[in-house]
């Protein structure tokens, strides 16, 4: 496989990315890996595991589908239909439970509130894997054109394996993981220069919490209630 | 005081509205969906360009539609007039028939050759995403699949 074709699938993925199609739930996807600022090892994780995320669902379906298993057109049309539809919801309860609005049941009082929190923080880094899988299931047109039109005819006339898929997924997820990067340690940069770290890094954090929930306002408006929005 | 009351009033709002969206999007599948009239059936020979796009419409999906629009008035007026061509816009995902009838995977621009109102050939055009920011390419695809389809027609459609 030459590079050429290798450029191309991550050109494709690039593209994908910054089109304007997925834009809000990148906006998501950017709060939520940046948003632990001053922990450089919590965000690489975070964007490491997005990519995994996104790489292992186009890995998934092209394998499938290059390999008959899977009918790429009722697939295309049953993602694109359903999959936004899911996420709103889902976008909105995630937001809340990073708001800490929900999920905090199991705070009882012989749990040290601490540890708690930073079994929170753990998990919370862990969430970037299937949010990932998600955010790259839910195909808007350009991402549908580009994958299945692109992508899969791409990958069945240059052998039909996994690679191309798989770097597709990393140009995807490339400028999201960037800009996470740019916008987390600018942030942090401010809040040191500001002397309001602490301040910075708290509405930074529920910053993400109110994105999410937008983000899934806006899909339940456009997917499931079809309100002509942007 | 009024702080946690305040949050707690968000949160419940925030979760009637998702249990709500979640009946409503039910609801709506449940539904029944009919079946949309394919437009455009003739009882001669004709190419017949289709654009077909998903519900909701992105500027890229509107600049193909109107990219190949723009290329078809230019280039094929008399047989557009004539009603030897035909240029039908169709949202795939309301159109279930003509979705599986074409394989659909995306928005795309189809060009089929009919007869007697029925499909012969067609050429589903899904490069159209990659060529669209080179207007040149993009014209020359979407003639190749209309001179195929020419060629289709003139041959009886035999195929």
């Amino acid at each position: 496989m030459s590079f050429l074709i290798l450029g191309s699938a991550i050109w494709l993925g690039i593209l994908t990315a910054i089109s304007p199609c997925p834009l809000a739930t990148n906006i998501a996807a950017i709060s939520f890996i940046g948003r632990q600022l001053g922990n450089s090892r919590g965000i690489l994780i975070s964007g490491l595991l997005y990519t995994a995320g996104r790489v292992l669902a186009y890995v998934v379906l092209g394998v499938g589908i290059t390999a008959g298993v899977i009918v790429s057109g009722e697939l295309s049309r049953f993602l694109q239909l359903y999959m936004n539809e899911i996420l709103g919801p889902a976008l909105i309860l995630l937001g809340m439970i990073l708001l800490e609005m929900i999920g905090n049941g199991v705070s009882m009082n012989f749990i040290r509130t601490e540890k708690l929190h930073k079994h929170a923080e753990k998990n919370g880094v862990v969430l970037a894997l299937p949010i990932g899988f998600v955010f790259a299931l839910s195909f808007c047109p350009v991402s549908a054109g580009l994958f299945f039109g692109a992508l899969i005819p791409l990958t069945l006339n240059n052998g039909g394996n996994f690679i191309l898929p798989l770097v597709y997924g990393i140009g995807t997820a490339l400028p999201v993981v960037v800009f996470s990067f740019i916008i987390a340690f600018g942030g942090e940069y401010l809040g040191k220069a500001f002397h309001c770290l602490t301040k910075v890094e708290l509405w930074v954090r529920k910053g993400a919490g109110v994105l999410f929930i937008l983000t899934g306002i806006y899909y339940c408006l456009k997917y499931i209630y079809r309100v002509d929005i942007l | 005081m009024s702080r946690p009351k305040h949050t707690q009033r968000i949160k419940n709002l925030l979760l009637a509205f998702v249990l709500v969206s979640i009946g409503f999007a039910m609801g709506r599948h449940s539904a029944k969906s009919k079946e949309a009239e394919l437009p455009g059936i003739t009882d001669k020979s004709v190419i017949h360009v289709y654009y077909l796009h998903s519900t909701f419409r992105c500027t890229a999906c509107n600049t193909i539609e109107k990219m190949t629009k723009e290329f078809l008035d230019g280039n094929y007026k008399s047989e557009l007039a004539s009603g030897r061509m035909i240029f039908t816009e169709i949202d795939f995902q309301q159109n279930e028939p003509t979705a599986k009838r074409f394989e659909v995977v995306a928005n795309c621009v189809v060009v089929a050759a009919e007869k007697d109102g029925k499909t012969v050939a067609f050429k589903r055009l899904d490069e159209v995403w990659t060529k669209m920011k080179t207007p040149e390419a993009f014209d020359k695809y979407i003639a190749a699949a209309i001179n195929a389809m020419r060629a289709e027609l003139a041959s009886g459609g035999q195929k």
